[in-house]
């Protein structure tokens, strides 16, 4: 971090591969589209840039980006919630999909993830993807941390009755 | 969970990796050869002048107007536009209002949805099971019976038009976008699984049409074939689409970034908005290569103009819902939701506002009017 506010580039694309994986997937178990996964991750990349020489550097670098990457993701899946999808036919000509991961365990994991609401998708994936206490999870999220609770619970449960 | 992996999560980092590098570059005070600079340039200018402009208010002479919510000395009618061409009004229950430079003001009651086909001549409105073409006096030139219609958009050239609308419960392909012949023949599906938003029509001769499609891209369409002109990569879900004048541009605008894609549907830039900026609205005026832009952040909107580098033309507590070029370009019309008040704004310089208020009651609306559309002076 100190390097890169000096102007290292090679420090920032130290720090940029050191987070950039747990950014994208965490961005991406919330949204389910890779695409808005990726803007996502990379507009949070963004805004450190551009807040590098005013960052706190007492401050841990990662909560900071994983705060900015899981609210802007929760924002996009519930906007794209209110837009329904209009005509479920599918085109004549077939575009990209993404393809299934390659472990079977995460492909069940992440299917039955997507069938969550984005807010308890969110902290699922706080807490297992990145690793975060609910405490931790709490002061992220700007919520009370028993709310944290009752949506990890409530979404550990309806996960597991969706991979049983 | 810890395993999981995205799938091509490495071209994802390679290509976020080059963005943040880039924009790394351009904060550091390194000339770069022109040429190079520009996309970043244009990136970066919108990031930071949006950000100062929606940081504490107090600088200008236009922030002082703004602080109580609504432009002081308003006037309480709409005695006149400001200047040459005719307004389209949403608003629901009483219908569509077309506003002329004189002040004076038409109902087409019952009907919503409405725009202008492109020379102005007509306008395009829906009744919840119709599409109706009609002129601006209420004369209805034909109608097509067709269940829960959304989003006309007429366009083409003065001798051959086509009109686009959703469908969402017609015969044969349910939930398509449809085009018809600007004289209600020929109508046929275009295409299916996009999102809902108004598909826009490119600028001229060829009827092509560009379309949201669910996937996340941009498609073209040639609308009299249904032939795929062009697919981009996939983009932020966009909540607008609009061609700029000369047909060379597209515009797609998501909530955190506006797109610009060519007329092949190749991506050329994309202006990403700083953390906690929403977009809302954009309009492209009848000449040149600037684009409007209404942007919100904590209960405060903002208007501004990307022409190269992003300026700030207005800003104000509350929310601009909708904005229009009039048709000469010299003059943006903002609609501004809790004082109740229009925004004529003189020029991008902002030499002049005048500012309207009682919107609502002057257009029988229960709710904030719509603008749909200015357009054209006959």
């Amino acid at each position: 971090m100190r390097g890169a506010r000096a102007g290292s580039v090679s420090d920032l694309e130290a720090l940029f591969r050191a987070h950039w994986p747990k950014a994208y997937r965490a961005a991406y178990l919330v949204v389910h589209d890779a695409a808005a996964a990726e803007d996502i991750a990379q507009e949070a990349f963004l805004a450190a840039v551009r807040a590098l020489d005013r960052f706190d550097r007492r401050r841990p670098f990662g909560p900071w980006l994983h705060r900015i990457v899981v609210n802007r993701a929760i924002d996009w899946a519930r906007a794209r919630a209110l837009r329904a999808e209009v005509g479920g036919e599918s085109l004549a000509e077939q575009p990209a999909q993404p393809d299934p991961p390659h472990d079977q365990y995460s492909a069940e994991v992440v299917s039955a993830l997507a069938a969550l609401s984005p807010e308890h998708r969110a902290v699922i994936v706080l807490r297992h993807l990145l690793e975060y206490t609910p405490g931790e999870i709490a002061r992220l999220l700007d919520l009370p941390r028993g709310t944290v609770n009752s949506r990890l619970r409530r979404g550990l449960d309806e996960l597991k009755g969706l991979l049983e | 969970m810890k395993r999981f992996r995205v799938p091509h999560e490495d071209e994802a980092r390679e290509r976020a990796w080059q963005v943040i590098r880039a924009a790394f570059a351009h904060r550091e005070p390194v000339a770069w050869p022109r040429r190079h600079a520009r996309p970043l340039v244009a990136t970066a200018v919108v990031a930071a002048a949006v950000g100062a402009a929606l940081s504490p208010p107090g600088r200008s002479v236009i922030d002082s107007l703004r602080e109580a919510v609504g432009v002081e000395h308003a006037k309480t009618e709409l005695f006149s536009l400001p200047t040459r061409g005719r307004l389209l009004v949403e608003a629901p229950p009483s219908g569509v209002w077309v506003v002329h430079p004189d002040g004076s003001k038409r109902l087409l009651p019952g009907y919503r949805e409405a725009s202008w086909s492109p020379h102005g001549l007509y306008l395009v409105a829906t009744k919840r099971n119709e599409l109706v073409t009609l002129e601006d006096d209420g004369n209805v030139h034909w109608k097509l019976a067709r269940r829960d219609v959304r989003f006309p958009r007429w366009g083409g050239t003065m001798t051959d038009t086509r009109i686009a609308y959703v469908c969402r419960r017609c015969p044969g392909v349910v939930s398509a976008i449809r085009a018809v012949g600007g004289d209600g023949r020929g109508d046929r599906w275009v295409t299916k699984g996009f999102f809902p938003i108004a598909p826009a029509w490119r600028p001229g001769p060829g009827h092509v049409l560009a379309v949201a499609h669910t996937d996340g891209r941009i498609r073209l369409w040639a609308a009299d074939t249904r032939a795929l002109l062009a697919t981009s990569r996939m983009i932020a879900p966009p909540i607008e689409l609009a061609w700029s004048s000369d047909g060379s541009r597209l515009y797609a605008l998501s909530r955190f970034a506006l797109y610009v894609l060519d007329a092949g549907a190749h991506l050329l830039a994309v202006h990403r908005f700083p953390d906690h900026i929403i977009a809302s609205a954009l309009a492209i005026p009848p000449r040149g290569a600037a684009v409007a832009l209404i942007l919100h952040r904590q209960g405060r909107s903002e208007v501004g103009v990307l022409h190269r580098t992003y300026r700030r033309i207005f800003s104000g507590a509350g929310h601009f819902t909708r904005l229009e070029w009039s048709p000469d370009g010299r003059w943006l019309l903002v609609a501004w939701k809790e004082p109740n008040q229009w925004l004529f704004i003189r020029s991008t310089k902002v030499q002049t506002i005048r500012a309207v208020s009682g919107i609502t009651s002057q257009f029988d609306s229960s709710t904030f009017p719509s603008l749909a559309g200015w357009c054209c002076a006959r």
